[in-house]
C-alpha cells in the first residue's frame, strides 16, 4: 500500500513539476487574462518551450484575436507531431475563427474551406472525436449544405449511436430534402429519444403528408398540437397539415394558436389568412395578409390572384382592397 | 505516511492548477465560435412565403434516392449523452 502511494506521489510530482518555471508563470498570467504578458513571458524563452508552452502561447494569441500567430504556433506543434488529431482540431478552429472575424469575403471563404479540411483530417486521425463532428455540422448547416450535413450526421450516428441532437437535425434535413421513408424512420426514432422536442413531430407529419398518409399525418398533427400548446412551430405545423387536407376550420384554430404564442409569426399569419380565405372569410383573411406583409412577407403575386378571384365572384370592393395590398406588399 | 499523502496531494493540486489544456482550448474556441454563428431558421412544409434568406425547398429530391444509412438499430440503447438536448428553438 505504502509503495503504491509513493509511486503515485512520484508520478504526480514528476508531472506537476515537469514544466519549466517560466511556463508556469505564463500559465498563471493566462489564467488571469494577462494574455500579452503570457506571450512576453513565453517569447523570452521561445526556444525552450514544451508542448504545454506552445499551447499557452497559441491560446494567448487566440484570446487577443491574433489568429495568424495562433496558426503559426499551432503549425509548429503540428510539424513536430503531424499525426496528432489535437493540433488538426485546433488549427481547424483557428481557421474558422479567422474566417468568422474577417470582414473580407475572400478571406472568410478561404479560411472556412481550410477549417473544413482540418476538421475532416481530425476525423480521419480520430473518428471518435465528437467536437470535430459538431464543428463541421455547424459549418454545413450555416452554409445550408444539406447533403453534406446529412452525410456527416449519418456517419456521426454510426460512430456514436443515436444522440438526440443529431437525430433531431437528421429528421429535419431528411424531411425537408424529400427523403420521405428515411425521414419517417428517423423522426420516429428522434421522437423516442426526444419526446419533448416539438420539431420532430412537425417533420414527421410533413413526411407523412408527402407520402400521402394523410390520416397518420393528421393524428401526429393533433397530438403535437395538443402536447405543445406553447410551441409556435408545432401549432403552425398542425395548421399546415389541416390546411393541406382542406380542413380549414381546424387549420384556422391551429394557426390562431400559433399567433397566440407568437403574434409576430409571419408564417402563422399567412397560414391563418390562407385558411380564412379558402373557408370563405376573405374579409377577415385580409387583415392577416396585411399583418404578414408588415412582418416581411412578399406575396404580391398571390394577393393579385386572390384579388382577381374576388372580382370574378363579383366582390369588386374587397378585390380592390386585395389589389391595393398586393401593390404595397412586393 | 501522512506526509507522503500530503505532498502527493499538494503536487496533484499544483497540477490541477493547470489553466489551459487541449480540452479547455477546444471548449474556449467552441464558445467563441458559437457566438459568431447564425444558423438558418427552422422551417417546414415549403412555407407559402418562406422567410427571406431561407432556402427554397422546391428543389427537394425525389423519394428513394437516398442511400444513406438510417443508423444501426443496435445502438438504440446508447441514446443521449448528458449534453444532448431535447429542447430547441421551436419549443
Amino acid at each position: 500500500m505504502k509503495a503504491l502511494l509513493v509511486g503515485i506521489f512520484l508520478l504526480w510530482s514528476a508531472h506537476a513539476f515537469s514544466n519549466p518555471r517560466f511556463e508556469k508563470l505564463a500559465e498563471e498570467q493566462f489564467a488571469n487574462a494577462q494574455y500579452r504578458e503570457a506571450i512576453d513571458t513565453l517569447s523570452k524563452d521561445a526556444e525552450r518551450l514544451t508542448e504545454k508552452g506552445y499551447l499557452i502561447l497559441a491560446a494567448s494569441y487566440s484570446e487577443i484575436q491574433e489568429y495568424d500567430n495562433e496558426l503559426r504556433i499551432l503549425g509548429i506543434l503540428s510539424s513536430k507531431d503531424s499525426g496528432n488529431y489535437q493540433w488538426k482540431m485546433l488549427i481547424g478552429q483557428s481557421h474558422l475563427k479567422k474566417s468568422r472575424f474577417s470582414k473580407i469575403e475572400k478571406v472568410k471563404k478561404d479560411e472556412e474551406t481550410k477549417a473544413i479540411q482540418s476538421f475532416r483530417e481530425t476525423l480521419q486521425s480520430n473518428p471518435k472525436f465528437k467536437p470535430a463532428y459538431d464543428q463541421l455540422l455547424e459549418i454545413f448547416l450555416q452554409r445550408e449544405e444539406s447533403h453534406e450535413a446529412r452525410t456527416l450526421l449519418a456517419s456521426a450516428i454510426q460512430q456514436f449511436g443515436p444522440r438526440a441532437q443529431w437525430l433531431n437535425k437528421l429528421c429535419e434535413l431528411q424531411a425537408n430534402d424529400g427523403f420521405l421513408g428515411p425521414a419517417e424512420t428517423t423522426c420516429r426514432r428522434a421522437i423516442q429519444i426526444s419526446p419533448n422536442f416539438p420539431d420532430n413531430y412537425v417533420f414527421l407529419s410533413q413526411s407523412l403528408m408527402d407520402q400521402k398518409e394523410e390520416g397518420k399525418a393528421q393524428k401526429v398533427a393533433m397530438y403535437s398540437g395538443k402536447r405543445f400548446p406553447s410551441s409556435e412551430f408545432a401549432q403552425w405545423g398542425a395548421g399546415q397539415v389541416f390546411l393541406l387536407i382542406k380542413n380549414f376550420e381546424a387549420a384556422i384554430k391551429y394557426f390562431g394558436n400559433a399567433i397566440h404564442v407568437n403574434s409576430e409569426s409571419m408564417r402563422a399569419h399567412l397560414g391563418e389568412a390562407e385558411a380564412l380565405f379558402q373557408s370563405g372569410e376573405q374579409s377577415r383573411a385580409l387583415g392577416h395578409f396585411k399583418k404578414a406583409c408588415d412582418l416581411g412577407a412578399r406575396n404580391s403575386e398571390k394577393l393579385h390572384v386572390r384579388a382577381a378571384e374576388l372580382r370574378i365572384k363579383g366582390d369588386e370592393d374587397l378585390g380592390n382592397k386585395y389589389r391595393s395590398l398586393a401593390e404595397t406588399c412586393r | 505516511m501522512r506526509v507522503v499523502v500530503f505532498i502527493g496531494l499538494l503536487a496533484f493540486g499544483l497540477n490541477a492548477f493547470a489553466k489551459i489544456d487541449f480540452v479547455e482550448y477546444v471548449k474556449r474556441n467552441r464558445n467563441v465560435l458559437k457566438k459568431s454563428v447564425e444558423l438558418p431558421k427552422t422551417t417546414a412544409f415549403k412555407e407559402i412565403n418562406p422567410y427571406r434568406g431561407v432556402a427554397s425547398m422546391t428543389d427537394a429530391l425525389p423519394e428513394g434516392e437516398s442511400k444513406e444509412s438510417t443508423s444501426p438499430s443496435s445502438s438504440e440503447n446508447s441514446a443521449s449523452s448528458s449534453e444532448d438536448s431535447d429542447s430547441g428553438p421551436n419549443k
